[in-house]
C-alpha cells in the first residue's frame, strides 16, 4: 500500500505539466551550466548559497566548509563569482572563478598530520549552454582547479583522501530534459583531461642522518570518466537536484579529482526568494 | 685481504641508509600514487668507537643521492664521503676505517618505497679507504654478511675474483677456482 502511494505521488509530480515551463526559464539550474540566478534572487541551501547581483553576475559560497571547524578545527572560507553573457537567445556563455583557503590545521586533518602549510585552492570554469527548446538544454564546460601550499614549509597540501594534485583540467557535458514544469531528467558526463604531478618534498632528521626528498607524485592508475544520471525538481520556492553515478569524484569546493573511480553522488538543495 | 674486506664491509653502514630513505619517504606515498625524483641522504659518520659520536667535524660525513622512479628506489646510487670514520671488524676486533672521496653502491635490485633492502651489496670506492694502517685506492667488492668478493685486476690486464668467507679464501679466474682454507698454507683447485 505504501509503495502504491509513493508511486502515485511520484506520478502526480511528474504530471504537473505546464505549457510554458516558466520555472525552468526563470530558475535555470546554475551548476554545470552557463546560467546564473536572476537579479536579486537568493538561493539558500546547506550545500550552496547563491545570489544574483544582476542578471549577468552571480556570487556564491559553499556553506558547509564554513562550519567544518568541529571536524577540521578551522572553517574553510570560500566563495565564487560567475559572469554570464549579456545577450539573449538560446546560447549562453559564462565565466566563473572561486577560491578557498584551507588552514594548516585542516590540511593536517585531511591530508598529512605533519603538514604545517596552509593551502589556497582556486577554481575556474568556462561554460556554454544552448537551450534547444523549453524542454531540453545542453551545456558544455571546462574546469580548472589548482591547489597551492603557502606557509613556512614546502610540504604541499596535496593528498586529500589520496586524491588530489596541484593542477586539474577537466571538461564536462550536462544535459537537462524537462519532462514537466517541476521535473527534469539530467545527465552529467565528465572527462578528466589532465592532472599534474604534485610536489612531495619533505625533510626528516635524526641524530645520524638527514633525509631530504625532492619528489613528485602522480596517480599511477588515473581514471578519467564520470557519468551521473539524475533528476531535478523545481518548485516555486524549492529546488532539488540529485544524481547517482560512477567515476572520478571531484572534491567539493576544491574541484580536485580522485585518482580512482568511485560511486558518485551529486546533490543540491535550496530555498530561493527575491531580495529585490 | 682481511683488512680490505673489513674496510669494505664497514661501508655497508652507509649503504644501509637507503632503508632510512625508503621508510622516511613512505608517508608521501598513497594508494595509486607514483613517486619519482631523488632523495638526498646526509649521513653523519659514527666514528670508530663503540659509543658513536655523530659530529661531522670529528668523524666526517657522507652524502648519498638516491634516484626514485615508479615509487621504487633505483638499485644504483652514489655520493661522496668526507673523512668519514667508521668502525670496522677486523678478526673480531674493532678497527678504525676512514673513507674519503667518491662512493657508489649497487643494491642488486630496486627497493620499493617503504620497504627495507636485503641482499648482496656491490660497493665501489674510487676514492681512498684506510683501515688499520693500510690504504686502498679505487677498490670495489660485492658482499653479504657471510661472503665478500673482490675483483682484482692483475698486471697483465686480466682479472681474478678473490672470495673471502668463514671457510677461507678463494681465487677465481677464467680457468677455475682455487680454495685456500683458513689456517692452511696450501690451496687446492676446485
Amino acid at each position: 500500500m505504501h509503495a502504491r502511494l509513493t508511486l502515485a505521488a511520484f506520478a502526480a509530480v511528474l504530471c504537473l505539466t505546464g505549457t510554458a515551463f516558466a520555472d525552468q526559464l526563470d530558475n535555470p539550474r546554475t551548476d554545470y551550466t552557463a546560467y546564473t540566478r536572476p537579479k536579486g534572487r537568493l538561493a539558500v541551501g546547506p550545500l550552496k548559497l547563491e545570489h544574483g547581483i544582476i542578471d549577468e553576475i552571480e556570487v556564491g559560497t559553499y556553506p558547509l566548509p564554513w562550519f567544518a571547524f568541529p571536524i577540521l578545527k578551522t572553517p574553510i572560507p570560500n566563495g565564487y563569482l560567475k559572469l554570464k553573457s549579456f545577450w539573449g537567445g538560446p546560447f549562453t556563455l559564462a565565466l566563473g572563478g572561486g577560491a578557498s583557503y584551507i588552514d594548516g590545521r585542516a590540511v593536517a586533518k585531511l591530508a598529512d598530520d605533519n603538514a604545517s602549510a596552509s593551502a589556497v585552492s582556486t577554481v575556474a570554469e568556462l561554460d556554454a549552454s544552448y537551450r534547444f527548446d523549453e524542454r531540453f538544454s545542453l551545456s558544455l564546460g571546462f574546469d580548472y582547479a589548482h591547489l597551492r601550499a603557502i606557509g613556512n614549509t614546502s610540504n604541499e597540501a596535496t593528498s586529500l583522501e589520496g586524491a588530489s594534485t596541484a593542477h586539474t583540467y577537466s571538461t564536462r557535458l550536462f544535459g537537462e530534459w524537462r519532462l514537466t514544469r517541476v521535473f527534469a531528467l539530467t545527465l552529467l558526463l565528465r572527462y578528466l583531461i589532465y592532472q599534474s604531478p604534485f610536489s612531495a618534498d619533505s625533510t626528516t632528521e635524526s641524530s645520524s642522518i638527514t633525509v631530504t626528498t625532492d619528489l613528485s607524485a602522480q596517480s599511477a592508475q588515473q581514471r578519467r570518466f564520470t557519468i551521473v544520471p539524475g533528476v531535478s525538481f523545481v518548485f516555486n520556492r524549492w529546488e532539488l537536484s540529485t544524481g547517482v553515478g560512477y567515476g572520478v569524484f571531484y572534491l567539493p569546493v576544491l574541484g580536485l579529482a580522485t585518482t580512482k573511480a568511485w560511486p558518485v553522488v551529486d546533490f543540491a538543495f535550496a530555498y530561493r526568494f527575491d531580495l529585490y | 685481504m682481511p683488512e680490505l674486506a673489513a674496510g669494505l664491509r664497514s661501508t655497508g653502514l652507509i649503504a644501509s641508509r637507503v632503508d632510512d630513505a625508503s621508510v622516511d619517504t613512505a608517508p608521501n606515498t598513497g594508494r595509486g600514487v607514483r613517486l619519482q625524483g631523488s632523495i638526498q641522504v646526509e649521513f653523519r659518520c659514527p666514528g670508530e668507537l663503540a659509543d658513536p659520536s655523530y659530529d661531522p667535524a670529528v668523524n666526517g660525513s657522507a652524502t648519498l643521492t638516491i634516484a626514485v622512479a615508479d615509487t621504487r628506489i633505483r638499485r644504483t646510487f652514489g655520493g661522496h664521503a668526507d673523512a668519514c670514520v667508521l668502525q670496522g671488524d677486523l678478526g673480531g676486533l674493532p678497527a678504525r676505517v676512514e673513507l674519503d672521496g667518491e662512493i657508489a653502491f649497487d643494491l642488486g635490485h630496486d627497493v620499493g618505497i617503504g620497504q627495507r633492502w636485503s641482499g648482496r651489496l656491490l660497493a665501489y670506492l674510487p676514492g681512498q679507504l684506510e683501515i688499520a694502517g693500510y690504504t686502498f685506492k679505487s677498490v670495489s667488492a660485492r658482499f653479504t654478511g657471510e661472503q665478500l668478493e673482490h675483483l682484482l685486476q692483475l698486471g697483465d690486464g686480466t682479472f681474478v675474483v678473490l672470495t673471502l668467507n668463514a671457510s677461507g679464501l678463494g681465487v677465481r679466474d677464467k680457468d677455475g677456482t682455487w680454495y685456500c682454507p683458513s689456517g692452511q698454507t696450501t690451496c687446492t683447485r676446485g
